[in-house]
């Protein structure tokens, strides 16, 4: 038994040492998502954030330029997701549309007055929109659009239907915009508590942290056939070190390393993104909860690179399978393209990745304001992917030294 | 008195090869023996000696080393042998201490058994000044060294040494082959010698296998293989093994 915690011990020792020796190894497993996390924080915070003035920015031309056509202005200006941007013509409207300035335009035709009088009849705006614009945001730009129309038409029939004074109009158009309506958002985490607003940073972290814990089968592989092809875990073998002993010591090193990464990755969220202009990362009120999926995540991880590493026959061979079922499980998991935006099968889907759990888990803290218990099933279920990688690249190990 | 080692019709066949690597290869092997095997590239020297330490398993025949059986007591078989493979068996990344350290303490030895395990292996190999090196950063000669002091961190009865002088400069080789004499003559270590350098085998070895294509062609002293003086008909080592295994280049 002492002999058994003495072999293991000194694996473990020799793992740490060989890791941290591997400048190289270890480059790409902090400043690759790290690189990415603040990418990707800074790229999609106007996006995760409608809130924010600007997020869509338009092209304007107006050649009715009579009240009904600046009031369409000023309401448009209210919404703070559009940044307006004015033309002078059609022709450099569609220059610049074409040119990608901008992803959507709005053109108001001479004769807006009469063309509200008559509405339903002729369209009041025509809107341009770049092919290239995502859905999601044309349908967000026709909808504030739409909302700035319904606003100038309420203040026509107030005034020049109904004959209510100027002034007493414009307190009711401005009581009825939907730009100023008195809309409150809560976003319900765990037990229906009110959590944080979810921003660019709380989805991206997460994502890309899962992500790069998982990349440890690259130093991993390395690790396992360099001892192959070296002749040391022959040399092993004399010692009369089991396959599950061999693999089981190195599990602390890369332990320890995937606990740094969870730690520096939180870390360049909460302090290192809004020092560049991003929003904060709120780290939610579980220490506990972070820990206990951290220390899952990490052991399915390792565990695959462990079975990566074992099944392959040469150092390429690894990092080609591990790199590929990496992004697989990435992009099945809601780490490259957000669960949300993905057609339901695709979402079902996902289930079957273990970086989904894992994001599930994380989210759990971070954006629900979960604890331990609300990690635990996608705890359990990590841990479950990792028991079996493990014991599979257990019983594998001695055949493939064969 | 049975032989240390006992090699009986062991066979062995590695898929999609086209002939068996062993094809019935039976040897006793004695106590304080210096014991060469020979053989060309392919020839199957290191799958035996993989079969012996349990490392490939076999696919017919017996093996009993030190007594032991090695389908029941392998265990007992492995912790009686030391091995130097072909290729360095150390971490290039660790230092030279670090390695024997972890091999030591990985086969259970601590405190002050590891100590002098340590220490008799550095000082064997003349290594103690170099112990803080990392493994890469040694020569070809010195990594060898390092290779043979790992092989003895256990104190086996057996040594295996896979060729163990290939890139190594004069010095360095007639160090190590005094090293392996001194091992046999003032420790009792059965060695089993591999190498492609047949002077080297001529003056070290007591008794020598030669096989080609999975079998023994030849096995005895250099005396009984050669006789006095060349009087069976080959010059030396390097005539008898050139005529047995033919001179057609091989993979």
């Amino acid at each position: 038994m002492a002999s058994g915690m003495r072999a293991f011990r000194a694996l473990a020792v020799k793992e740490l040492r060989l890791l941290l020796r591997d400048r190289h190894g270890l480059a790409v497993l902090f400043v690759m998502p790290a690189v990415f996390i603040l990418i990707m924080s800074l790229a999609l915070r106007d996006a995760m954030d409608l809130d924010r003035r600007g997020t869509l920015p338009y092209l304007l031309l107006d050649e009715d330029r009579g009240y009904f056509a600046l009031a369409l202005g000023d309401a448009l200006a209210l919404r703070p997701a559009l940044a307006r941007d004015d033309v002078a013509d059609e022709a450099t409207l569609l220059a610049r549309l074409r040119a990608g300035a901008a992803p959507f335009a709005l053109r108001i035709a001479p004769g807006l007055s009469q063309r509200i009088a008559a509405a339903g009849q002729a369209p009041l705006v025509q809107l341009y929109l770049s092919p290239t614009a995502p859905g999601q945001a044309r349908l967000l730009f026709a909808a504030e659009v739409r909302g700035a129309l319904a606003a100038v038409q309420a203040e026509y029939l107030l005034e020049d239907q109904m004959g209510v004074p100027h002034e007493e109009a414009l307190a009711l158009r401005a009581q009825t915009d939907p730009a100023r309506l008195n809309l409150t958002q809560t976003f319900v985490g765990a037990e229906a508590a009110a959590v944080a607003q979810p921003n660019a940073v709380q989805q991206s972290v997460p994502a890309w942290l899962v992500f790069a814990m998982f990349f440890v089968v690259l130093p991993l592989a390395t690790s396992v056939l360099t001892e192959r092809e070296q002749g040391t875990v022959q040399r092993l073998a004399l010692l009369n070190l089991g396959p599950a002993q061999l693999l089981a010591g190195k599990l602390p090193a890369y332990y320890l390393l995937n606990l740094l990464q969870f730690a520096l990755m939180l870390a360049v969220g909460a302090y290192l993104v809004p020092a560049l202009g991003g929003q904060p990362l709120a780290l939610g009120h579980s220490p506990l909860g972070l820990w206990l999926i951290a220390t899952a995540l990490s052991f399915a991880a390792i565990s695959f690179g462990l079975l990566v590493a074992v099944a392959a026959r040469s150092a390429v061979q690894a990092t080609t399978l591990g790199g590929v079922a990496n992004l697989l499980f990435g992009a099945i998991g809601g780490v490259m393209v957000p669960k949300l935006v993905m057609p339901p099968a695709m979402a079902a889907a996902s289930v079957l990745s273990p970086m989904s759990w894992a994001l599930e888990g994380c989210w759990d803290i971070l954006l629900r304001g979960g604890g331990v218990r609300d990690v635990l099933p996608e705890a359990a279920a990590l841990a479950a992917f990792g028991l079996v990688s493990f014991t599979i690249a257990a019983r594998l190990l001695p055949r493939t030294e064969a | 008195m049975p032989a240390l080692i006992e090699i009986d019709g062991v066979v062995k066949r590695y898929r999609d090869a086209e002939g068996p690597a062993l094809d019935g290869v039976t040897l006793a092997i004695g106590e304080r023996l210096i014991y060469g095997l020979l053989g060309p590239n392919g020839a199957g020297k290191t799958t035996l000696i993989s079969v012996l330490l349990g490392l490939v398993r076999r696919d017919a025949g017996q093996v009993r080393i030190g007594g032991h059986d090695m389908d029941r007591e392998l265990p007992a078989i492995r912790a009686l042998c030391g091995l130097a493979p072909q290729d360095y068996g150390f971490y290039p990344t660790l230092t030279v201490e670090e390695n024997l350290r972890f091999y030591g303490a990985a086969g259970g030895l601590a405190g002050t058994a590891l100590a002098q395990a340590l220490a008799f292996a550095l000082d064997t190999a003349q290594l103690a000044e170099h112990r803080r090196k990392r493994a890469q950063a040694l020569s070809g000669g010195l990594k060898r060294r390092l290779n043979l002091a790992l092989a003895l961190l256990h104190s086996p009865k057996i040594l295996v040494l896979d060729e163990p002088t290939v890139g190594v400069d004069p010095q360095s080789r007639a160090f190590i082959l005094e090293v392996i004499r001194h091992l046999r003559d003032e420790r009792g270590i059965t060695v089993l010698y591999t190498s492609h350098y047949m002077d080297e085998v001529q003056q070290l070895c007591d008794r020598v296998a030669i096989l080609d294509y999975g079998r023994v062609l030849a096995e005895g002293t250099l005396r009984e293989l050669i006789g006095p003086s060349g009087q069976r008909g080959y010059r030396d080592l390097e005539d008898l093994f050139l005529q047995l295994t033919h001179r057609r280049l091989r993979d």
